[in-house]
């Protein structure tokens, strides 16, 4: 069990900053993702744990002690590849026996525990299989199993879903999340699947391009997120960011959206965020679930809009809402029924909104 | 009806366009096939003929005459109680003993040292490739040369050892026999490291990384995850030199002539010798018959080896996974 | 645009059908999904569409023609493939105007379509870049306005969002669907995500191993499926499905202790009882009618959280919106609604009785 530090960990290939100053502490028996688009530096990070490279700056402890120096063998790391990486020439039993063979363990003693991992994952029935001969699914589980049989203080898994079809995916996520808690182990996730990330993680590290975006819980991320590229990146649908401008009128502080209408702000949170605003140019961050949808009616609170398109998704429906050059999602669900072309009013609720700052993108009033 | 109707008769005409394929396929085949007879089977059975008869070109008589003097196997019987011929054997099988693991080791370990990259990697490589190409012969002139008594090889002793060496390398029973097995390693190391350096580079990086983590230290990979991965090339290597080291002639002709005496005397130098110093034909054959014979189960014993190990294992999971795969569909 | 129909279809690849006797009307202006696991027979379908196989028994028309035995180019059909094909050496505009330039037509011409369709696709201020230079979405339109250059009288694309990641899959869908309502366009569109075409289609083909299943609206195939193959095939997550016996209206699944009444179905039998994971509701432990189960995971997904339930020995996944707070090993309620289950036979996966 340990926890992991990193403190100002850059990596430079060249002229390429890959990772850059990157300030992080996960927990003992944490699960945390680094979720990130392609290039953000996630796999860079993790490898770095791994020691399979080396930082070009900054530290990572291990339980406080800084392990720069210490040799991939001994760092006590378990790693799940993303195309796992299986012993191809020995059978399942020998994959999932080396790690506890490499250590000197007696035989009986290593039996025992080949028994108990492979059962855990479900693959009893296989032992004696050459592992070359097992289907996606099995390597994978085979994968986790030969890395958690050591029982490494902390797991690292570079995507290891991204191979699977969709229906096992949906399977292993449960799985690993349960495996994860059955043996209280630090587990590091590295995907571009936000979410995997949301599904699984205790904590999710967004990152982009290199720089830590926002470190919290799924749910601080989701509600709070820390800039517009958080909100844009989290969520199927991702949140409605709404350009608009903030505008006085006597003592009433209000969003002004162009031709969807103007927005009279009510919740003390959200005015208090249009006063911090640098300039009149803000967006507006609401979810798409939150959005309450009614037959048009000019409430002041809400947007003018026409349903443009819909999207029956199975459980849920996706509402395209427009009005002019304004785009806006609501999810409402399955037996939600809109004609296009209706005329609705949307409603965001107050207190679940967020302020952006159009220039940079960070939120805006702190919260 | 109609459709089966139909079935049989796409089926004929697919059976008939297969015959017709084959026998075309077996045309071309043809010329080389009676290549084949010519250049291999046909000299085969003359030596046979001719081993088990009295022959030698002195008779006068061409050899097809050679049942005029036949004598059963009494060659045969002759090459049993043939000392020199087993003294040749025995110091066959020593070069062979210790010339082949040698290579191989050496082979090895430089082969290890090229996995990975460093600066100046392709001029090695290709200064340790060069004894590989240079000629047989040339090999041992370069080294009847070295080991002169007043040679390269006795000064840089010398050096290291405080005085002057004057070590006679080609004369002494003992020593001519290292200095030859000396020249063959140094030839053929390279082409072991180049077969094995193959081998080693096919071993993915990522398992090998993937072991690291689990723990391994070096010699633990090397010998849990790089060798069993090597298995059938080492197998091929190992084979293959042997089977050459068998015939060595070349150095040993140039460097010693099987001297002194029958010091260095291998089996191909003395089927030589006796061929064309005693002219005694028909019993070199009966030799050379033997000999051909005692190869051929040593390969074949081999590649049996090779074969089995790396079949078994395959038919058996296909079995298995076949039964298995049903099972995991209903679950 | 032009109606599409695969009449009494086959296609044989040495001896496996890939396509076995299938028929299908796609009608003028539709957006058409074809959907279905891999090697299920969907890109045979386009390519027999398409004219670059010809099929061993039944009849292809476009429009009331036959053309079954007309070569590829004969067919007025734009395509647009899977890895794009976009030539590197072109620039973008180059690309787009690829077909009318191979036909020769005069040089105002095209210059004229181009701007156009490139402008209904947003790209008119990229035509001089390569492909190289492009991003994946830009791209994917260049593509697209390449098919479209020509007005053709039907749209064939094959996983044209494959490629891209998740955040640009569901942006360019989004795209698609607006352009092909806009455009007035008929659209056969073959997938393997089943969120995609559940998405844009206006109807919807599941296939599987060479045959069709269904052929419906996504509300058909989502609500209405026609066999337990279908009913699992689309939905995330999949459908919950319980295995027991249906006798005299009461369900039985011994192993799991449930015993749920369902009307309106005269069957008596082994079935397989599903329940989409949005159809069942988490209560209290002790309420009335609900059935004692123990949360195994929880999984928040920020809008929605999925819950998985273990009940005995079965995993049943729910459905909640928003997020509800619940931890594994905690003991709730559930309550399952026989009349809002699918009953499917056991044997023959047809389905028995949709939901009342």
């Amino acid at each position: 069990m340990a926890k992991i530090e990193f403190k100002g960990l850059t990596k430079r290939f060249g002229s390429l900053t890959a990772v850059d100053h990157l300030n992080l502490t996960i927990p003992d028996k944490s699960f945390v993702a680094l979720l990130g688009p392609s290039g953000c530096g996630k796999s860079t990070t993790m490898n770095m744990i791994a020691g399979i490279e080396e930082p070009s700056d900054g530290q990572i402890l291990f339980d406080g002690s800084d392990i720069v120096r210490v040799p991939i063998d001994r760092r006590g790391v378990g790693y799940v590849f993303q195309n796992y990486a299986i012993f191809t020439h020995m059978s399942v039993y020998d994959n999932l026996a080396f790690g506890l063979q490499v250590r000197g363990l007696p035989k009986a003693q290593i039996n025992a525990k080949v028994q108990q991992v492979a059962e855990l994952m479900r693959l009893e029935d296989r032992l004696d299989w050459p592992s070359g001969t097992l289907s996606v699914n099995e390597m994978q589980k085979l994968a986790i199993g030969r890395s958690a049989i050591v029982e490494p203080s902390i797991f690292l898994l570079d995507e290891p879903l991204s191979n699977l079809d969709a229906a096992f995916r949906e399977f292993m996520r449960t799985e690993l999340k349960h495996i994860q808690r059955q043996l209280e182990q630090t587990m590091v996730y590295v995907t571009h699947d936000q979410i995997e990330a949301m599904s699984l993680a205790d904590h999710i590290a967004v990152m982009n391009r290199g720089v830590l975006q926002q470190y919290g819980t799924p749910a601080d991320i989701y509600s709070r997120p820390a800039n517009t590229f958080v909100a844009m990146f989290i969520g199927s649908p991702s949140m409605n960011l709404i350009p608009c401008q903030i505008t006085t009128e006597g003592e009433t502080e209000l969003l002004d959206v162009g031709s969807a209408g103007r927005i009279a702000i009510t919740d003390d949170a959200l005015r208090q965020a249009a006063r911090a605003a640098p300039s009149r140019d803000v967006i507006l961050g609401v979810r798409p679930e939150v959005l309450d949808l009614v037959p048009r009616a000019a409430t002041g609170l809400g947007l003018q809009l026409e349903v443009d398109l819909l999207e029956p998704i199975g459980p849920r429906t996706v509402v395209h809402l427009r009005s002019g050059d304004t785009e806006i999602l609501a999810v409402k669900d399955k037996r939600y029924g809109t004609q296009e072309l209706e005329a609705v009013t949307a409603i965001p609720p107050q207190a679940a909104c967020r302020l952006f700052d159009r220039r940079d993108g960070r939120v805006l009033g702190g919260a | 009806m109609s459709a089966s109707r139909k079935e049989r008769d796409a089926a004929a005409a697919k059976l008939s366009l297969e015959k017709e394929q084959r026998k075309l396929g077996n045309l071309m085949a043809l010329p080389a096939q009676l290549l084949l007879v010519f250049i291999v089977a046909f000299p085969l059975l003359m030596q046979l003929y001719v081993s088990t008869t009295w022959w030698s070109p002195l008779d006068g008589v061409p050899w097809y005459m050679a049942y005029e003097s036949w004598n059963w196997f009494a060659n045969y019987s002759d090459l049993v109680q043939d000392s020199r011929l087993w003294g040749a054997i025995w110091r066959t099988l020593l070069i062979v003993i210790v010339c082949v693991p040698a290579q191989f080791l050496l082979g090895l370990g430089l082969a290890t040292l090229f996995v990975d990259s460093f600066p100046g990697k392709t001029i090695f490589y290709t200064l340790l490739l060069m004894p590989m190409m240079v000629v047989p012969a040339v090999v041992g002139y370069m080294f009847f040369l070295l080991f002169q008594q007043s040679g390269p090889i006795n000064d840089l002793i010398g050096v290291f050892a405080g005085g002057p060496a004057e070590i006679n390398w080609l004369n002494d029973v003992n020593l001519a026999m290292v200095a030859v097995m000396i020249a063959e390693i140094w030839e053929w190391t390279p082409l072991m490291f180049l077969i094995l350096l193959a081998g080693l580079s096919g071993v993915p990086e990522d398992q090998m990384r993937a072991a690291r983590l689990l723990g391994a230290n070096a010699w633990q990979r090397f010998w849990r995850i790089v060798m069993p991965r090597m298995k059938t090339v080492i197998i091929i290597a190992l084979v293959l030199r042997t089977v050459e080291s068998l015939k060595v002639f070349d150095t040993l002709f140039i460097m010693t002539v099987g001297g002194p005496g029958v010091a260095t005397e291998s089996i191909s130098l003395y089927i030589y010798k006796r061929t064309f110093q005693d002219l005694e034909w028909s019993y070199v054959a009966s030799i050379g018959l033997f000999v051909l014979v005692a190869l051929s189960l040593l390969a074949g014993l081999g590649i049996w080896f090779m074969v089995r190990k790396s079949t078994k294992p395959a038919q058996v999971a296909t079995a298995q996974q076949g039964g298995a795969l049903a099972l995991q569909e209903a679950k | 645009m032009a109606t599409l129909e695969l009449q009494s279809v086959t296609k044989r690849f040495d001896d496996i059908a890939a396509v076995e006797n299938v028929s299908l009307r796609i009608e003028d202006n539709e957006f058409f999904c074809i959907f279905g696991p891999p090697s299920c027979g969907k890109t045979t379908i386009l390519r027999l569409l398409l004219g670059l196989v010809v099929p061993d028994e039944g009849r292809i028309l476009i429009d009331g023609q036959d053309v079954t035995y007309e070569r590829p180019h004969q067919r007025d059909l734009g395509m647009v493939f899977q890895n794009l094909a976009l030539f590197p050496h072109l620039s973008a505009g180059e690309n787009i105007a690829f077909p009318l330039t191979e036909r020769k037509e005069a040089r105002s011409v095209i210059k004229d379509r181009v701007a156009e369709v490139a402008a209904k696709l947003h790209i008119d201020h990229l035509l001089h870049k390569p492909p190289a230079q492009l991003s994946g979405g830009e791209r994917q339109r260049v593509a697209i306005a390449r098919a479209l250059v020509r007005n053709p009288l039907a749209y064939l694309m094959d996983e044209p969002l494959a490629a891209l990641d998740a955040r640009l899959r569901e942006s360019t869908r989004v795209e698609l669907k607006r352009l092909q309502r806009d455009l007035s366009h008929t659209l056969i569109y073959v997938t393997h995500d089943q969120e995609e075409a559940m998405s844009i289609a206006d109807r919807i083909a599941i296939m599987r191993d060479g045959a069709i299943c269904q052929v419906g609206t996504p509300d058909e195939i989502y609500n209405r499926p026609n066999s337990l193959f279908v009913s699992q095939i689309v939905g995330s997550p999949r459908i919950n499905v319980i295995q027991g016996i249906l006798s005299n209206g009461q369900f039985r699944a011994g192993n799991l202790g449930l015993e749920l009444t369902c009307n309106g179905v005269a069957y008596n039998g082994a079935i397989a009882l599903a329940i989409r994971p949005e159809d069942i509701a988490i209560t209290d432990p002790g309420a009335a009618g609900a059935l004692t189960a123990e949360v195994y995971e929880v999984e928040p997904l920020g809008g929605h959280t999925i819950v998985d339930v273990s009940l005995r020995d079965d995993i049943l996944k729910v459905h909640l919106p928003g997020q509800p707070d619940f931890a594994p090993g905690q003991a709730i309620g559930l309550t399952l609604d026989g009349d809002h289950c699918y009953l499917f036979s056991a044997n023959s996966g047809e389905t028995l009785r949709h939901p009342v």
